[in-house]
């Protein structure tokens, strides 16, 4: 075990190269860990955002029905304590990627990255049971990509804005996918796309695009903004969608 | 190296006539999950990113309209290749997108199309799987 003050997307470079196995934790309200498997990151958590069983114990639609199989999986517990049916299944490797994804996002986003003290420990292994790892650069190329997305929004919503639903919606009709509609069910005056991505059990990345795209909708405002659609006045000017595409090519 | 098992699940689409590229995309985040090619050159990330614009572009246009009903696939047909979308849920809550990329001297659109579906529908009764059950209206 030793400590070091190194960036730390520096120090993950090193470790990866040199095809460590173990833990690196990150202390701090910004904290968390990145477990690698022979120099490969199988799995990252941070203190900022929702780990993987969470999402599976939730019905995205239905606040208070658990899934039995994510209940499961929910108890958390040392690696092997995750019913192999569940860690072999699609669904739970997903999770534990986009889990793995938004928190590496959180970590290698938070500042002053170089203070955090971080400390490698060459045991350790995720709760997660076995789960196919990611490359280090595969991981950096998507938290850049990431970050390219976040930086569109930030003109107007971040992971930390307070949006609530619009009282007034123009349309007679409107269709949204079952995730936009749990996220509008549950906000409230004051909510945040990271309060919803906690209370949903999904990332908090995506959940702050799906919100971009509600606003996009006309559906929710940012607390603060003028309401893009107030009766009787001529629509105001719609949001930007996110591109995905531009977030690669600029 | 092992296999991803989102790679595996591409193998199958492999198969069709044409095939340049496949991969599998989640559709919320735009997020590469899996990928399989031929052609080393091609730029999967950018056809994968286009491909996820396409679907959010058309679940706004879904969304205003309230067409009761959400993207099941897009075609889209360039000079020398066909790009296939599907909407793909492989278990439940999964949203995901087949991006398909076939060379068109080689590929049957038809053919391809109804491969791509069979590929689809035949996770709708495996255990780990469920039919895509996203819309609802407000």
């Amino acid at each position: 075990m030793y400590f070091n003050r190194d960036p730390l997307v520096v120090r993950l470079g090193k470790l990866a190269d040199s095809g460590q196995t173990g833990v690196l934790r990150l202390p701090g309200d910004l904290g968390g860990a990145i477990y690698l498997s022979e120099g490969d990151v199988v799995f990252a958590e941070s203190k900022r955002t929702p780990g993987p069983a969470s999402g599976l114990a939730r019905q995205p639609g239905r606040p208070h029905e658990a899934d039995p199989a994510g209940s499961r999986a929910n108890r958390g517990g040392p690696a092997d304590a995750v019913d192999p049916e569940i860690a072999g299944s699609l669904a739970w490797r997903f999770a534990v990627r986009e889990a793995t994804v938004d928190a590496a996002l959180e970590l290698l986003s938070s500042r002053p990255r170089h203070a955090l003290l971080q400390r490698f420990r060459e045991s350790g292994t995720p709760t997660v049971g076995t789960v196919g790892g990611m490359s280090l650069p595969a991981l950096l190329t998507e938290v850049n990509r990431r970050q390219e997305i976040v930086k569109q929004m930030s003109i107007s919503l971040t992971a930390d804005t307070a949006v609530l639903r619009n009282p007034h919606i123009d349309s007679p009709e409107l269709q949204v996918s079952e995730l936009q509609w749990a996220l509008l069910i549950r906000m409230r005056d004051r909510s945040t796309p990271r309060d919803l991505a906690w209370e949903l059990g999904h990332s908090v990345f995506g959940t702050t695009v799906e919100v971009s795209q509600l606003i996009a909708l006309g559906l929710v405002s940012v607390v603060g903004a003028p309401s893009p659609r107030e009766p009787g006045e001529p629509s105001g000017p719609r949001r930007d969608t996110v591109s995905f595409l531009r977030a690669l090519i600029g | 190296m092992p296999v991803s098992p989102f790679d595996s699940l591409l193998a199958e689409v492999r198969q069709i006539d044409g095939f340049v590229l496949g991969c599998l995309i989640d559709a919320s985040t735009g997020m590469v999950l899996g990928s399989v090619q031929e052609q080393e050159e091609a730029r999967l990330p950018v056809a994968a990113a286009g491909a996820a614009d396409v679907a959010r572009v058309i679940s706004l246009m879904t969304g205003e309209l309230a067409a009761n009903g959400g993207l099941e696939d897009a075609i889209i047909t360039l000079t020398g290749h066909y790009h296939l979308i599907r909407q793909f849920s492989p278990a439940p809550r999964l949203r995901f997108l087949l991006l398909v990329v076939l060379d068109r001297s080689r590929a049957n659109l038809a053919m391809a199309h109804r491969e791509l579906r069979d590929f689809d529908m035949s996770f709708a009764g495996r255990a780990d799987s469920g039919l895509p059950r996203h819309y609802q209206s407000v």
